[in-house]
């Protein structure tokens, strides 16, 4: 259909800016890296988006919503290593321009319905989770690790008394 | 229009991949594994394998890197606990440059 | 031998192997062609038995002993991850230290955790009709739990996750696969036939037993996940070699 091959050329505009992203995540810093990363989740749903509306599979934006629910625990996973989030102005930029550039079209083009409030859904979470990650907070010092407090009764008894 | 979204998948798959293998430190090259996951994820879409699809990006999401993450910090922790405990008798100490073998315990500042 | 030799030697042999491929590549039939017996053959008895997702059909009703294997596969994953990362004399456990995280992170893992809860299932209980499955729904909720842990703190993720239940819930998906494959003997077919009713293609209960298996692949993913990162977190956040162990050989005895 002529249509698709719209929708395919829109997801193909994401795609080609991974290009770039990449070239962050192989070299640098873990901070620049992590923001990089941040990034290609963002533009990765961006591209199962429309190419679920391109390859006219509205199952498709299963895979969206998969991505959208976890890549902000992906993000947070390095960031809880590496000792906080590094604040990411492009991540935030991406979000706020590309959500309603790339949602806002597919809507109407699903018209109302379960798969347009599918999409809603998915633009709000990727919405939400980009800005939270993007928002950056304080280096804390340590990575996770044991306090060096012995646990409250409870916890091992074999090794309590040396 | 396909072909070339493929194509252009089959190219960062191949990109990220040889990159993973040339990052030696494990932390870097978990965040450069993250991103052959998307990689991955895209080109299984292309080709119309949403199933594959979506088993690759549950896992390579946040179980995998959470698993490398922790294990990361374990070792590096007990290499340097082990560099300053009293009977120790290694003498690789916690500090290495970028490790040529597979060494998971070395860091790469 | 030096490594500039050792190098040698490779580029030699990867050269080799780079000829041969490209070779096989050149008489590979092209990609997409019209002729597919098997696909023929499989989307045909999938849809014999209304199951829309013929990935699913193939997976659960066609070749479901395979499935079987590969649930075990993870199964014993996770037994031996517990016998290797389990606690040992000359080990202690320590409070985790407390996480500072921003409060806009927190409330992002509290509000989410519900939302990735429920998309996980849903992937799990739609996965006769769409993409996803047991499988892949088991991990999104086992990563959804975790959500907890990195978006607030381990202490939080240990309240919600008594590991003894999960455990069980491990078992217990693997057993509901084998018992739902005894039933089917049981009703006089085969191990894992497809015996329940197939209902109407592309609707929640199409596909039988398709239904029931995708709901214990679900779980006893589910479940294997949440007990193998509690593994690795525990030995990287709690546990610690008490002070004047060098090693884990003491004599000791007890734990």
């Amino acid at each position: 259909m002529r249509a698709s091959e719209g929708w395919l050329v829109a997801a193909a505009v994401p795609l080609l800016c991974l290009l770039p992203v990449l070239w962050y995540v192989v070299r640098g810093e873990p901070r620049t890296r992590l923001v990089a990363q941040n990034l290609a989740q963002l533009l990765a749903a961006f591209v199962l988006l429309l190419s679920a509306q391109g390859f006219n599979r509205p199952t498709y934006l299963d895979l969206a919503l998969v991505l959208a629910v976890l890549a902000p625990a992906g993000t947070l996973v390095y960031a809880r290593f590496l000792g906080g989030l590094p604040p990411a102005r492009i991540v935030r930029w991406t979000a706020l321009a590309g959500v309603p550039a790339a949602v806002v079209p597919l809507c109407v083009a699903a018209g109302p319905g379960r798969q347009t409030v599918k999409l809603l859904v998915i633009g709000a979470l990727l919405l939400a989770g980009a800005l939270v990650t993007s928002a950056g907070s304080q280096p804390v010092t340590e990575p996770d690790a044991p306090s060096g407090a012995p646990e409250p009764p409870g916890g091992d008894e074999a090794a309590a008394r040396d | 229009m396909t072909d070339v979204l493929i194509a252009v998948a089959l190219f960062l798959v191949a990109a990220t991949a040889t990159a993973a293998v040339l990052n030696r430190e494990p932390l870097r090259q978990a965040l450069v594994l993250s991103f052959l996951g998307l990689a991955l994820t895209l080109l299984f879409t292309f080709v119309q394998a949403p199933d594959v699809a979506l088993s690759q990006l549950a896992v390579g999401s946040a179980v995998t890197p959470l698993m490398i993450v922790l294990t990361v910090g374990k070792v590096r922790r007990g290499s340097t606990s082990r560099e300053h405990s009293i009977d120790d008798d290694d003498d690789d100490g916690g500090e290495g440059d970028v490790g040529d073998a597979g060494d998971a315990g070395e860091e790469a500042r | 031998m030096t490594r500039q030799s050792r190098l040698w030697f490779f580029l030699a042999a990867a050269t080799v192997v780079a000829v041969l491929l490209v070779a096989a590549f050149l008489a590979l039939p092209h990609f997409g062609g019209g002729f597919h017996p098997y696909g023929d053959r499989s989307v045909r008895a999938a849809l014999a038995h209304r199951t829309a997702n013929a990935v699913a059909a193939v997976n659960f009703d066609q070749r479901a002993l395979d499935t079987l294997g590969e649930e075990t596969i993870l199964f014993a994953a996770v037994l031996g991850a517990v016998v290797l990362l389990r606690q040992i004399p000359g080990e202690r456990q320590e409070a985790p230290r407390p996480a500072q995280v921003p409060a806009a992170v927190r409330r992002l893992g509290v509000l989410l955790l519900p939302v990735a809860l429920l998309v996980g299932m849903y992937v799990v209980a739609h996965g006769q009709v769409t993409p996803g499955g047991g499988f892949q729904g088991g991990i999104v909720v086992a990563t959804a739990l975790h959500l907890l842990y990195v978006a607030v703190d381990y202490r939080a993720l240990e309240r919600i996750r008594p590991l003894a239940l999960y455990e069980v819930g491990d078992v217990a998906g693997e057993a509901a696969y084998i018992v739902t494959g005894i039933a089917a003997m049981l009703a006089g077919s085969a191990f894992l036939a497809n015996v329940l009713p197939w209902g109407t293609l592309g609707t929640l209960t199409s596909g039988g037993t398709v239904v029931v298996l995708n709901a214990a692949v679900g779980m006893e993913v589910a479940c294997g996940v949440v007990v193998l990162l509690a593994m690795f977190l525990d030995q990287a956040v709690r546990i610690e070699e008490s002070p004047g162990n060098s090693a884990a050989t003491q004599g000791r005895t007890g734990k």
